[in-house]
């Protein structure tokens, strides 16, 4: 278990975490102006988009195993695997959460929300297309989002999670059932052995 | 990337069109830079993950008859070309939407589109020879996009025209693009492509990062000297020598080219200018559309079209007299002055009572309208009397029609 948390670069993965929350509290709230699809621009947050680190440390870790050796190993890896991103979305939470009663800043749940849900995204995709194409894709949601997730008067549009702002129960339901998905996917479903090596 | 161009066209579109003015190219151009730092954002993506693929592939340990740059140009050739169609996509969006006239896009603006996306590109590159791809890619990714759009919103005002996010609030037509803020954009990009592209063909030696840090910290030096003395904006007046003037009856007319229907409002102009000096109103001999009109003349407006209302109210914008400077700082008694005597010249000037309540509001007009009524004299002592207060702090406004009569 030792050498299996350390092929997943458990500290580094903390340490990003850490790093990404302080980042955000530092300068989460400063504005990306952007052009977007409505009249009525909205306002994208460095703290929206810098969460999707811990997910690309999380695929990186997961990702250079040897895919054909795990998938005939004795422990059950996919379920390993699984828990070992709940793990992580409860530390993004719980770190969030601390940060938030400590610096009171509504940012801080935006990006303990946001990165639990970018760990779900990662995990579908991972599930779907492997896990080096699947950091990739995992960025560029809230960056396509950031450009077509307006409403005209400015507001995100309800299924944008990630633009939601920290107060929203939806937002939170959303990353939540994001996360799950995630998990389920990466439970039964196998990406093609070519995206695994 | 044919996605990305799909994602311009549909996405951005209204972006692109919605701030242009119509028939005029250099604001074609800057508009169509408006969805640049997502385009530059999926090129440095690309360019990490086509590095990334060569890192894996173990093509630099291998023996080779090509240079490392030759191999690293041949793989990000679709990445850049990719970016650069995807901008001419947003050139031709924002030129439809401002109907110019069949012409080619300033090829300094689509430079620096260019250079921009070749930067980002080699960028990521450079990331992706180096980390796994799950890292190199969301950190390209992220690094571009909040380089391309983060400076625009900074309080440190130069910063922007490094990564010449400026050049979207171009233009009205009597301004022109600034090419100090052009050439800074050039010196930074050209730091940043020169770095990668030592680095790449050395192959990361010691000796090709060490002069890699100084070509970058050279061009970024450059670009910074020539941003520095920069405000917001990337723009400067346009020259004068560019405006159509003609003289008609007692008064000439300049206009820029782009002017649709110039004939008409020349010959609008000729005639509000001869209503308004026949109620008393001195017009100077010149109407201008120059940013900043030369003495005995007065600006006429910064549109490409208007109707006989707009260039009225134009006109007669020109000719209000100019706010004096103490009243920003101090109390400025006359500033209630000038929305009645704006009423009293649109009608002067042959607007109807609905066009000019359109401009002021139906109080306004009926106190002008009142003031109509009076006898020539009168009119002209009306406004002179409050033009007069209109330019100083202290003097104060006597607008009652019946005031001055005793």
């Amino acid at each position: 278990m030792i050498w299996w948390l350390k092929i997943r670069a458990a500290w580094v993965l903390v340490g990003t975490v850490l790093a990404t929350v302080g980042l955000g509290l530092l300068m989460g709230t400063a504005k990306l102006p952007l052009p977007v699809l409505t009249g009525g621009s909205g306002s994208f947050l460095i703290g929206q988009l810098i969460p999707v680190l811990p997910a690309a440390i999380f695929l990186y870790g997961t990702g250079r195993t040897d895919g054909r050796l795990e998938s005939i190993a004795a422990h059950p890896m996919r379920a390993l695997d699984a828990g070992w991103a709940l793990c992580i979305a409860i530390f993004i939470a719980g770190t969030a959460g601390c940060a938030y009663l400590l610096a009171r800043q509504e940012i801080a749940i935006v990006i303990g929300r946001d990165g639990l849900g970018y760990i779900g995204m990662a995990l579908f995709f991972a599930a779907l297309f492997g896990p080096r194409a699947a950091a990739g894709l995992t960025t560029l949601v809230p960056i396509v989002l950031a450009a077509i997730g307006w409403q005209a008067d400015g507001r995100p549009h309800p299924w944008a999670w990630p633009l939601l702002p920290g107060t929203s129960v939806l937002g939170l339901l959303a990353a939540m059932s994001v996360l799950t998905l995630g998990m389920c996917f990466t439970l039964v479903w196998r990406a093609p052995i070519q995206f695994r090596r | 990337m044919p996605l990305l161009i799909v994602f311009v066209v549909v996405a951005v579109n209204q972006d692109l069109t919605e701030w242009t003015t119509p028939h005029y190219w250099p604001s074609v151009m800057g508009s169509s830079m408006s969805p640049l730092p997502f385009i530059a954002t999926i090129c440095a993506g690309l360019g990490a993950w086509e590095g990334a693929r060569l890192t894996r592939g173990a093509v630099f340990q291998q023996p080779s008859v090509r240079g490392p740059l030759h191999i690293t140009g041949a793989v990000l050739v679709p990445v850049i070309s990719g970016g650069l169609l995807t901008c001419l996509a947003g050139v031709a969006v924002s030129a439809t939407a401002a109907g110019v006239s069949w012409g080619f896009p300033d090829w300094r603006i689509l430079t620096v589109e260019f250079l921009l996306i070749l930067a980002s590109t080699l960028a990521g590159y450079c990331v992706g020879r180096q980390f796994n791809p799950a890292i190199s890619v969301p950190v390209s990714l992220i690094g571009a996009f909040v380089a391309n759009s983060y400076p625009r919103s900074w309080e440190t005002l130069w910063v922007r025209h490094l990564v010449g996010s400026a050049f979207v609030d171009c233009c009205t037509p009597s301004e022109i693009f600034n090419v100090r803020a052009i050439w800074s954009a050039v010196a930074f990009t050209a730091g940043i492509i020169l770095a990668c592209a030592v680095i790449i063909d050395r192959r990361a030696t010691r000796a090709a990062i060490a002069a890699g840090l100084a070509l970058l910290v050279l061009g970024t030096a450059a670009g910074v000297s020539l941003a520095r003395p920069l405000s917001s904006s990337a723009v400067t007046a346009r020259p004068d020598n560019q405006l159509r003037c003609t003289q008609k009856q007692d008064v000439t007319v300049c206009l820029w080219p782009e002017v649709v229907h110039p004939g008409a409002v020349r010959a609008q102009a000729a005639s509000i200018v001869k209503s308004l000096r026949s109620a008393g109103v001195p017009v100077p001999p010149e109407l201008t559309m120059s940013a900043r009109p030369a003495h005995g003349a007065t600006r006429l407006g910064n549109f490409t079209e208007a109707n006989a209302d707009q260039v009225r109210s134009a006109v007669i914008s020109g000719l209000m007299p100019a706010t004096p400077r103490c009243a920003l700082h101090g109390p400025y008694p006359a500033q209630v002055a000038a929305a009645p005597v704006a009423a009293w010249m649109f009608l002067s000037a042959g607007a109807t009572q609905a066009q000019t309540a359109a401009h002021t509001d139906n109080n306004t007009t009926a106190l002008a309208q009142k003031v109509r009524t009076l006898s020539p004299a009168r009119q002209k002592a009306w406004y002179d009397r409050n033009t007069a207060a209109m330019r100083t702090c202290t003097g104060k406004p006597q607008l009652s029609p019946e005031a001055g009569t005793a």
